[in-house]
């Protein structure tokens, strides 16, 4: 039995239309069990020890990294005469660079975002992965400004709000 | 103050008056402060001062009896030696100065073998740090802790009270010194607190 051309040309149409609902179903049971094919796939690396699979695997999660976060550190400054905001700031980036050198201070995200002088604090911005590298900054702060400022790591928060609100908090307690 | 029982063990600054070590103790998270130079154990403010005598000679001088912290201090490698009254008399061994820099093979293994309380003064750290001095020395010595082969406590060293560093960035230093979160804790709070539990006063 022979097809006509305008038979032939609707099976066409109707394979491509099935292996495309075939892929679409495929594509969405991948993007859903991504992690558990991720692990199966660490599996067999492993079992394999195959470095192609090893790399794959590593590729696929790099893809998934996303942006380090943010953490905001509150502190308390001693100090004597002024103090301003970029003082502060290339005080503690002057540490920062004196013990774990300028390539690091400048991928830290570090700035001061905030500070009252009338208490005496400040909201320091900095990554999360480097909480304390900034937290032993802070205590070179000291030998940098020859002891006229010292500065006291009082709290780490996650968003700026809270950080400002554990701030407020601590102006109220010192009034 | 902190929920930590941090513990200072090397503050050098006696002169300061007692109310204002522990004034400085309780803003830094410090619960108890070994002082250099302090008479008779004092409790002001809720922070516990206790009195240390630092000696560098062992041969020279009467060490004082009681419930004094007693440490013998070495600056020096070549005067780098643990005889009998020190190890008798002394309840730590504190490394400094050079020693940091360059801590032998031998000394360390001295150290491992005699189990004496090591301490350090982060100031020294700081300096060095700071200076870019080399800390060859402290990296021996914090391997052999991370081992568990000596047992370390860090102190702030501070001779005036501004130098007198707070607990969680002693802390934050030796994480990024290269021990672990729990070590470097360790350091600050168990391991001082049974040096002074050795000197004859219990933290609580």
């Amino acid at each position: 039995m022979s097809l006509s051309e305008g038979q032939l040309a609707i099976v066409l149409a109707l394979t491509s239309l099935a292996l495309s609902v075939v892929s679409l179903i495929m594509v969405t049971f991948l993007y859903r069990h991504n992690r558990v094919i991720n692990s199966k796939m660490a599996l067999l690396a492993s079992a394999l020890g195959s470095r192609a699979v090893k790399a794959y695997v590593k590729a696929v999660e790099a893809r998934k990294e996303r942006r380090e976060r943010r953490r905001y550190l509150i502190v308390r400054l001693v100090y004597s005469g002024r103090l301003s905001k970029a003082e502060l700031e290339s005080l503690i980036r002057n540490a920062y660079e004196k013990l774990y050198g300028s390539s690091r201070s400048s991928t830290a995200g570090l700035k001061v975002v905030d500070i009252d002088e009338r208490i005496g604090t400040a909201i320091i911005r900095f990554k999360a992965p480097r909480k304390w590298e900034i937290l032993a900054a802070l205590g070179a702060v000291e030998n940098l400004s020859e002891g006229r400022v010292v500065v006291i790591p009082l709290r780490v928060s996650g968003t700026l709000r809270k950080a400002k609100e554990y701030a407020r908090r601590l102006t109220r307690s010192a009034k | 103050m902190s929920a930590l029982t941090l513990v200072d063990v090397a503050f050098m600054g006696g002169d300061s008056s007692p109310k204002e070590i522990a004034k400085t103790a309780r803003l830094m998270g410090f619960k108890a402060v070994a002082v250099d130079g302090l008479r008779d154990y004092l409790r002001v403010n809720g922070v516990s001062l206790i009195p240390r005598h630092t000696f560098t000679d062992p041969n020279k001088g009467m060490m004082p009896r009681g419930n004094v912290l007693r440490v013998f201090r070495c600056v020096d490698p070549d005067a780098f030696k643990l005889t009998n009254r020190v190890m008798t008399y002394a309840h730590a061994v504190e490394l400094g100065g050079k020693v940091l820099s360059r801590l032998g093979r031998k000394n360390a293994k001295k150290l491992a073998n005699t189990a004496i309380p090591v301490v350090i003064r982060a100031s020294e750290v700081y300096d060095a740090l700071v200076h870019g001095r080399s800390l060859s020395g402290l990296a021996t010595l914090l391997k052999l802790y991370e081992a568990g082969k000596i047992m370390l406590s860090v102190g702030s060293g501070a001779r005036v009270l501004k130098e007198v560093r707070h607990g969680i960035t002693l802390i934050a230093l030796l994480t990024t010194l290269g021990l672990s979160e729990a070590k470097a804790l360790a350091a600050l709070t168990i391991n001082p607190k049974t040096l002074v539990e050795r000197a004859g006063y219990v933290i609580k």
